[in-house]
């Protein structure tokens, strides 16, 4: 028995269930011109009949939501409790890779042109302090008070996480 | 006389000249601590012209001792000795003048800049605070009106600060990974302590809540980010601590078209915030009515009728014990709507209790109404539409809108509320089923409360640990009586959200007051002189006066004795893909604790007619 | 039949109007009756193409047909197969309520029948629905009493003496799951069976 995608793959769309209408009917044209079998070339049935089956799924919010679910619990159902995969050290190590792999996809959903003119008035500020000859002592914290506040300030220009 | 003149001019003088050292004397402080004076008066001026509290000038200050911290510990390094150290601010304080004196402005801030930013934040923050607090209580001001018009330029200013501060998107996510629902951002705490964001614990969700809010003024943006945040920071909890999985189920009372994009618009956020299927009832999916067990299935339908009382009891009587009779025959419950009209037949009843003589009498004394609770039953599951005939449970989903069309027909829509909520609490009570963290939010509820009171769903809510959130646009449309609505808002333990309404006075008793000091100022000859007398007042925790006048998206949650008034951020879904699904607990009914077996196949298992099975 | 004389029939169908073929999944090429060939062959249904979609489970259905009409119980016992598609026509379209069986086998009142007088509801399952859905379209299945015209009079006893369930290997554990879950008196009236081969491609 050969195993079917699922119907988000079939269409070439990302696994999300919020995708619009639009989306989901792109993708199904751009599948369908490649693979009909009335092409010249005789296109490709199976990939046809596959992404014909994922549109009739995913072409309302309903079934793009439950075909998302299906997926999700399509997880291996044994009867029995399943501990979470990873003790809660690990799983707080991952979340830390986690966290950091998405912060350029935050910077760019969130408010780019102000985090970079957050940063580049930091910067300038430091160059600044840093030019003065003030004495390292000051200058030091000086610069640790500008870090703070790039600090405290920045996260409200990235884009909030996923599921948040 | 001439002397006395003389006397009285010369203490003329000596007061104004001790008046004039004073203020030179003063001058000459603020002068020479320059960078402190600068730095403070800076802070002022910010907090004034932003409405900002005083907490915020000393949050800055605090945050700002990093940066002295450093600074001491790169000059203990130096000195090596504590009075080194200790001179050391000193000295930089000296090199600092001769800097400004040779034309160099920026190298001297930098000098003292380490120890100025937070001494001057600090002395910010208690100039501020004295001036609040002079204003307010007439301590200050040129004319008797100064403090309210203080109040409101405030108000205005931090309102303007507040609406631009939500708009920074990482500011407010819908929950915080400590699992706190993000509201909006702070324009006043009255009571409580001061936050630059509002955040409610999710857990306070679970002990009901009540939003109160007129047409237009942003109850569906408050709600939507309340419901959504819930559900983030408890999928969060789910998946961390193997907490209950929510659950969330919307009623919206009122219907129209606009239930129907205001669940299109919850549908996307909340698959935003991790919810995998989003049901949307009628349109998109059903739920069963007979999936419940027989025993609350009749007592459902039956109140599902309106019955009368006095002479018209007896009918009543005859119609309960028809469904019981129906609903727990021998052959099963019902498996829809269908199925439990044809049993409202005598001679189906008659059938499915041959051999039972006790049931047959109670069949033969019911015959002779048999037709009219058929035809009664009949008309009631026609008008409730096939949306309760199943298939599905409030399980199949993560989130349920249901869109009861409370406007357009009001009594079915009550009977449809009904139903529903007794299938929350089966799904909340029933054993070996998976336990969910279940919120049952209701907009609008008045339009439906004639059959199943508020305060009844609350109690009920509570009683079965699932949490009620209700929204009604006025005070009058949480109840029948005013008994009704203050038990409502006296138990909305989660907190009150209250919003822009026309008759917030009750809601404002329930906050409470605080108490003030109120000054009066004397008229002297037409004019306000400096003369008066002061005393303490109790005055409004939640000011009615400013629920009245509030914008759109501004509300003021009230909890324990205090008020916090606050601009909702408009709930957006996170724009990043989520990540795929966590392998969290996998939670099986509470009862099994074997593997589960399969039924054991009866003794010919139609291998004659299928074939032998591959698998034993 | 040989691959060969089928063939031979499908080509002078399509060529008489009364039947159309295409290649619209994997696997060997579908065939289905147009609105002449319906007419012809007597049948009532509305003709349509068939639903892409549904092809999986169309196909399945047939696999078990194929599998229980080529079985010698199926055949001494003179058992006839009814289509849910022929329920719902002999309910005009609009049936009563509750779930609709994927078939229905009507065994006849034949002597030395194994089954004489049974009737059986078969439900194929691909895909693993939700455990709660499962249970519910079981449930109402074991549970009717009734035939699907809506003015269909109710029946002392339930409709169906056996439920079969014929689930894919992956839907197997969800229909074991929900199969545990029934009440006894009615689960010892479900029967739970693999899919014959060749029904999932």
């Amino acid at each position: 028995m050969t195993s079917t995608p699922d119907p988000f793959t079939a269409l070439g769309l990302p696994v999300r269930p919020d995708l619009t209408d639009e989306q989901v009917r792109a993708g199904w044209r751009q599948v369908a011109t490649a693979t009909h079998p009335d092409r010249p070339d005789g296109g490709d049935p199976a990939r046809y009949a596959a992404a014909s089956a994922a549109y009739a799924t995913l072409r309302t919010p309903w079934g793009r939501s439950e075909a998302y679910a299906d997926l999700a619990a399509a997880q291996p159902l044994t009867g029995r409790i399943v501990a979470p995969a990873a003790a809660p050290a690990a799983r707080r190590r991952r979340g830390w890779w986690r966290a950091a792999a998405l912060i350029p996809a935050r910077i760019w959903h969130g408010r780019p042109a102000r985090l970079a003119l957050r940063i580049v008035a930091a910067a300038v500020l430091a160059a600044v302090a840093l030019h003065t000859g003030a004495g390292t002592p000051a200058i030091a914290g000086l610069v640790t008070g500008i870090g703070v506040w790039l600090a405290l300030t920045v996260r409200a220009d990235l884009a909030p996480p996923p599921g948040r | 006389m001439w002397w006395y003149l003389r006397a009285r001019f010369l203490l003329w003088l000596v007061r104004v000249t001790a008046r004039a050292i004073r203020w030179a004397l003063l001058a000459g402080v603020l002068i020479a601590a320059a960078p402190v004076t600068i730095v403070a008066a800076v802070g002022s001026a910010g907090a004034w012209l932003r409405g900002w509290p005083p907490t915020r000038l000393r949050r800055a200050a605090c945050w700002s001792l990093p940066m002295t911290g450093v600074y001491l510990a790169g000059r203990a390094m130096q000195a090596r000795t504590w009075r080194g150290l200790a001179l050391a601010p000193v000295h930089d304080w000296q090199a600092a003048w001769h800097q400004v004196s040779a034309g160099r402005v920026v190298t001297a801030f930098v000098l003292c800049g380490p120890v100025a930013v937070p001494a001057g934040l600090f002395a910010a923050a208690g100039l501020w605070a004295w001036r609040i607090y002079a204003v307010e209580n007439g301590l200050a001001g040129k004319t008797a009106t100064a403090p309210v018009i203080f109040d409101v330029r405030q108000w205005r200013r931090a309102s303007r600060a507040a609406r631009g501060r939500v708009t920074a998107p990482g500011t407010f996510p819908l929950a915080t990974g400590s699992g706190l629902v993000v509201m909006g951002a702070t324009i006043r705490a009255v009571g409580h302590r001061w936050r630059p964001v509002l955040a409610v614990p999710y857990r306070a969700m679970s002990r009901h809540q009540v939003i109160l809010g007129s047409s237009g003024c942003g109850k569906t943006n408050l709600m939507m980010r309340s419901w959504a945040g819930w559900y983030a920071a408890a999928l969060a909890a789910h998946y961390a601590h193997g907490a209950a999985r929510p659950l969330l189920i919307v009623l919206d009372c009122k219907g129209g078209p606009d239930a129907r994009t205001k669940a299109a618009r919850t549908r996307t956020l909340l698959h935003a915030a991790g919810a995998g299927r989003v049901a949307i009832w009628p349109d998109e999916a059903t739920v069963s009515l007979w999936g419940l067990p027989p025993a609350e299935l009749a007592v459902t339908l039956f109140q599902l009728i309106e019955t009368g009382t006095g002479e018209a009891a007896y009918y009543a009587d005859v119609t309960q014990a028809v469904i019981t009779l129906a609903v727990t025959a021998p052959p099963g419950p019902p498996a829809d709507g269908a199925d439990f009209l044809d049993r409202l037949e005598p001679g189906w009843l008659e059938a499915a209790y041959a051999g039972d003589p006790a049931r047959l009498g109670a069949v033969g004394a019911a015959r002779r109404n048999l037709g009219d609770v058929s035809l009664r039953y009949r008309t009631l599951l026609s008008r409730l539409g096939p949306g309760l005939d199943g298939p599905g449970t409030l399980t199949d989903a993560d989130v349920w809108y249901f869109i009861l069309e409370g406007t357009r027909e009001q009594s079915v829509a009550e009977a449809q509320a009904m139903a529903i909520t007794e299938l929350v609490a089966h799904a909340a009570t029933s054993p070996g089923g998976e336990p969910r963290a279940i919120l049952l939010a209701c907009d609008d509820y008045s339009a439906v409360s004639r059959r199943v009171p508020l305060w009844q769903l609350y109690e009920r809510g509570r009683s079965l640990g699932v949490g009620v959130q209700v929204s009604a646009q006025s005070w009058q449309g949480l109840g029948r009586d005013d008994d009704e609505r203050r038990r409502i808002a006296a138990t909305a333990d989660g907190g009150i959200w209250l919003m822009r309404t026309p008759y917030p006075q009750p809601v404002s008793e329930l906050a409470g007051t605080r108490r003030v000091i109120e000054t009066a100022t004397k008229v002297l000859g037409g004019v306000w002189g400096d003369e008066g007398s002061s005393r303490i007042q109790h005055a409004w925790t939640a000011d009615p006066g400013i629920a009245r006048r509030l914008a759109v998206g501004q509300a003021g949650y009230i909890h324990a004795g205090g008020c916090t008034w606050v601009q909702i951020a408009r709930p957006k879904p996170s724009p990043l893909p989520l990540p795929p699904p966590l392998p969290g607990p996998v939670v099986v009914p509470q009862a099994r604790e074997q593997p589960l077996t399969v039924p054991a196949p009866p003794a010919d298992d139609l291998e004659d007619v299928f074939g032998p099975e591959s698998r034993p | 039949m040989r691959p060969d004389r089928l063939r031979g029939i499908v080509a002078r169908w399509r060529h008489a109007g009364y039947a159309q073929t295409g290649r619209l999944g994997p696997g060997p090429a579908w065939c289905w009756l147009t609105r002449s060939g319906l007419a012809v062959t007597g049948q009532h249904y509305a003709p349509a193409r068939p639903a892409l979609g549904r092809l999986a489970h169309i196909r399945a259905v047939l696999a078990i047909r194929l599998s229980l009409q080529d079985s010698d119980a199926f055949r001494d016992g003179w058992a006839r197969w009814r289509s849910e598609r022929r329920i719902r026509a002999v309910a005009g379209g609009r049936v009563g309520g509750g779930h609709v069986p994927d078939a229905e086998v009507a065994w006849p009142e034949v002597p030395g029948s194994g089954y004489a007088g049974e009737c059986w509801a078969i439900e194929a399952e691909l895909t693993p629905k939700p455990l709660a859905r499962t249970v519910t379209i079981m449930a109402g299945l074991l549970a009717r009493t009734a035939d699907y015209q809506p003015a269909a009079p109710p029946g002392p006893a339930p409709r169906y003496d056996r439920v079969v369930y014929l689930p894919s290997t992956a839907a197997r554990g969800i229909v074991d799951r929900a199969a545990a879950a029934l009440p006894g008196a009615l689960r010892s009236r479900l029967v739970v069976r693999d899919l014959p081969g060749g029904a999932v491609l």
